[in-house]
């Protein structure tokens, strides 16, 4: 059974290291170190990916507005955004959830969480 | 004379009619009562064989049930031991995975640390690793002065304003942590401006640097075990990798000098 695609952008390299082992196992991972080159990625890839983590805090435009575009582009707004923050606080979970997001995990990034997240996202979205 | 019957004659007559008639019913009766009595009888009564038979039957399907109930008992007990083991595959299933996070949290680590030679993206790397993987707020990255026993801030995030930047060794919290054999420290409940967790970065006993810890993000409930690693991790790794990047700026320095006397034997002028 061919695994499900996620597309992970980070701009850190630890994160993307870490978070691209992590997933491996279970799903096929593609990265991209900013909010531009994911949206670019995510446009190219073919077939689509199936889920996209994405990080709040990046140079160029961010996640945020990342998210916004994925979500205006429809050919993109169905595939679930799980944002991924060092930011906790409410405020930031109401930007993202405004902004569109399907679920958002925190840093440092908690397996479990992460699997459960992306579990009843792909689950629900087929 | 009248040639009819007497009347008395004639109530005799019917009399004893209406006693005959009696007599016939009493008797039918009678032959009804015994048949009935009879079909009691059959019904009620069964040969010996018969008990035999339906005793015989009622043994089997007795064995039947009891074995059926064992069969059950087997079952059911079957059953159990494959929850059982069930259970016991998803929880190692959840440790491996958690494992697996642990190991590539380690590997992600130790990797970014030695991706470079420049004390730049050293710190960079290091800083990412506190921010993303141990998931520090406020934290700083203290290097020793290359000739002096002093610890000077390298790198520092969210730093308390009364936090140290320059402190010797020996000298407060972390001046003290660097001269133990701990390759991490942890302090509970600790004044603002004192860290939660000193983790000294030493490359055999030369003490290179040191981090800090003020503060865990806000969702991040206290210091796990896999944290625990990540400090043992970088107390050899980092300090590996930062004095690497020491030497090899040094080396770089020298190998400029080198070269500018070369160009200036060479071209009896410096190279500008």
């Amino acid at each position: 059974m061919p695994k499900d695609s996620v597309l992970i952008v980070d701009d850190a390299r630890t994160t993307r290291t870490h978070l691209q082992l992590m997933l491996s196992a279970q799903y096929d991972c593609s990265v991209a170190d900013s909010a531009e080159s994911g949206l670019d990625l995510a446009r190219a890839m073919n077939p689509r990916p199936r889920a996209i983590l994405l990080d709040v805090q990046m140079p160029g435009i961010g996640g945020i507005e990342a998210l916004k575009r994925l979500k205006a582009d429809e050919t993109l707004r169905d595939i679930p955004v799980i944002m991924v923050t060092t930011r906790g606080e409410e405020e930031t979970l109401a930007v993202c959830q405004a902004a569109g997001c399907d679920g958002y995990v925190t840093k440092p990034v908690q397996t479990g969480e992460l699997f459960t997240v992306l579990r009843n996202l792909l689950r629900g979205a087929r | 004379m009248s040639t009819q019957p007497p009347r008395s004659e004639f109530v005799r007559k019917i009399f004893e009619e209406g006693v005959k008639y009696m007599e016939q019913l009493v008797e039918e009766n009678e032959r009804l009562r015994l048949a009935l009595a009879k079909q009691r009888d059959q019904d009620r009564a069964t040969t010996p064989e018969e008990v035999t038979r339906l005793r015989t039957q009622l043994s089997l399907a007795l064995e039947d049930a009891k074995s059926a109930r064992s069969q059950h008992d087997a079952l059911r007990a079957e059953l159990d031991r494959v929850q059982n083991e069930n259970q016991e595959f998803a929880e190692s299933y959840v440790s491996m995975q958690e494992k697996q996070a642990a190991l590539s949290s380690l590997y992600a680590a130790s990797y970014e640390l030695h991706a470079s030679l420049e004390m730049p993206a050293v710190l960079s790397s290091l800083q990412e690793i506190i921010i993303n993987l141990l998931g520090s707020e406020s934290f700083g990255i203290y290097i020793t002065d290359e000739k002096h026993p002093v610890l000077k801030m390298g790198v520092e995030v969210g730093l308390p304003a009364l936090a140290p930047r320059t402190l010797e060794f020996g000298h407060g919290v972390i001046g003290q942590a660097v001269l133990s054999d701990e390759p991490w420290l942890e302090y509970e409940a600790p004044a603002e401006h004192d860290p939660l967790v000193v983790v000294p970065m030493k490359v055999r006993d030369r003490v290179v640097g040191a981090l800090a810890i003020f503060r865990f993000l806000k969702q991040k409930n206290g210091v796990t075990d896999l944290d625990r690693e990540l400090f043992r991790l970088l107390s050899a790794q980092a300090a590996t990798a930062l004095h690497g990047a020491s030497l090899y700026a040094k080396e770089a320095r020298r190998a400029a000098t080198f070269e500018g006397l070369v160009d200036l034997i060479r071209t009896g002028t410096p190279k500008s």
